[in-house]
């Protein structure tokens, strides 16, 4: 019965995979350190979220869960606390193409990207999924905490981030 | 600078990112890797087992053949020492690394719990891994009889004389305070960091924002 379910089920991770791509390589990029490079990391959570997803309960969207799986595996990494569990997955099913940003773009992406960096890892993890427009009660959820608590934190993080961007753009 | 505009940005940077994902091929790749993890995982425990029955054969066959009774002794508490540490290391080994699907703290707060096991583990050492086979180290060494009782082989590398028992119990002594050292120097080198940085990321997303 369960091996049915997972057969069954593995369309809807291809599925839910194709549609997070993007978004799950953006919060990659964003803890990706030397000598760690954002494939790596996405190619991680994938091979993560694949290992946990037959405990995947369905009390969340999948797409929620996918986050979830990315901010741990991310902050695991940064923190590096995979001793034993090192990060080597190399999938060729997954194959990268990065182009180049004109200047302009560069320079704004950059900007926020050295905001986001000097935030404490906490604030970090939640801002991150705040530009991914994920709802409060979702983050919340994302990392075990209840709504208002999320909503009283971002009103300081967002200020700061503000703050930060202003003062490195000049606008 | 509005809020949507910063949206923008964040959303607009992957567009250069262009990511192709083969389905077909990364869900037989995914499952090959899970089986070949799996794999390694099984091979490395067999190993293990190996190595503590062929020391658990060596010393029963020790314990056989000496003809002298505390030496005996010390050979089979041995065994059963290799028997508990196979059982420790195993229980250990059995300890899941936490699961990534959980919420952010309390995934923190399952690996804290596992780095923190293994630390004591580690600074346990003494009491379970040196202790015990130095006790019976003693037993062997002064439980050896008188050369001309037994005529083997065996009998020529083993100390006869006081000053002979001695000498081998000191190196023994030796070789053991180092195995405790570098054992709690790797407890707080490799763990007491990690597990300091996992409280200041729990502490961060727990504080209050009211002040």
């Amino acid at each position: 019965m369960t091996i049915k379910r997972k057969s069954k089920d593995s369309t809807v991770f291809e599925q839910a995979i194709e549609d997070h791509k993007d978004s799950l390589y953006r919060i990659c990029h964003i803890y990706a350190a030397d000598p760690l490079e954002p494939a790596d990391l996405f190619q991680e959570v994938v091979f993560q979220a694949w290992r946990s997803y037959s405990s995947f309960e369905e009390k969340s969207r999948l797409g929620t869960w996918l986050y979830r799986v990315a901010i741990n595996v991310c902050l695991s990494a940064k923190l590096k606390l995979n001793r034993k569990n090192d990060i080597t997955v190399k999938l060729d099913a997954i194959s990268f193409q990065i182009g180049k940003w004109d200047e302009k773009r560069d320079e704004r992406y950059e900007a926020l990207k050295s905001c986001i960096e000097i935030l404490n890892e906490s604030d970090k993890s939640l801002v991150v999924l705040y530009l991914e427009e994920l709802s409060y009660k979702e983050i919340g959820s994302i990392h075990g905490m209840t709504e208002n608590h999320v909503a009283v934190k971002m009103k300081r993080i967002r200020k700061k981030l503000f703050d930060c961007i202003t003062k490195k753009l000049g606008a | 600078m509005r809020e949507e505009e910063l949206i923008k940005i964040w959303k607009k940077s992957s567009d250069m990112s262009h990511i192709t994902l083969n389905m077909p091929l990364l869900v037989t790749e995914l499952r090959n890797r899970m089986e070949s993890l799996d794999g390694k995982i099984g091979r490395r425990d067999r190993r293990e087992i190996i190595a503590s029955v062929v020391g658990m054969i060596g010393f029963a066959v020790i314990a056989f053949i000496i003809p002298y009774f505390w030496t005996k002794v010390s050979c089979l508490l041995t065994i059963v020492w290799f028997a508990y540490v196979i059982y420790r290391l195993k229980s250990a080994s059995k300890d899941k690394l936490p699961d990534t699907s959980l919420s952010l703290f309390d995934q923190l707060s399952q690996r804290k719990q596992y780095l923190m096991k293994q630390a004591k583990l580690l600074n346990s050492v003494f009491y379970w891994y040196i202790l015990p086979p130095f006790i019976t180290n003693i037993m062997f060494v002064f439980g050896v009889g008188q050369t001309d009782t037994w005529d083997s082989p065996l009998s020529s590398v083993l100390p006869y004389l006081l000053s002979e028992k001695l000498t081998m119990l000191s190196l023994i002594a030796a070789f053991y305070a180092y195995i405790t050292w570098m054992n709690r120097q790797a407890a707080r080198s490799n763990y007491a960091p990690l597990i300091r940085e996992i409280e200041r990321v729990q502490e961060g997303l727990t504080r209050s924002e009211e002040e």
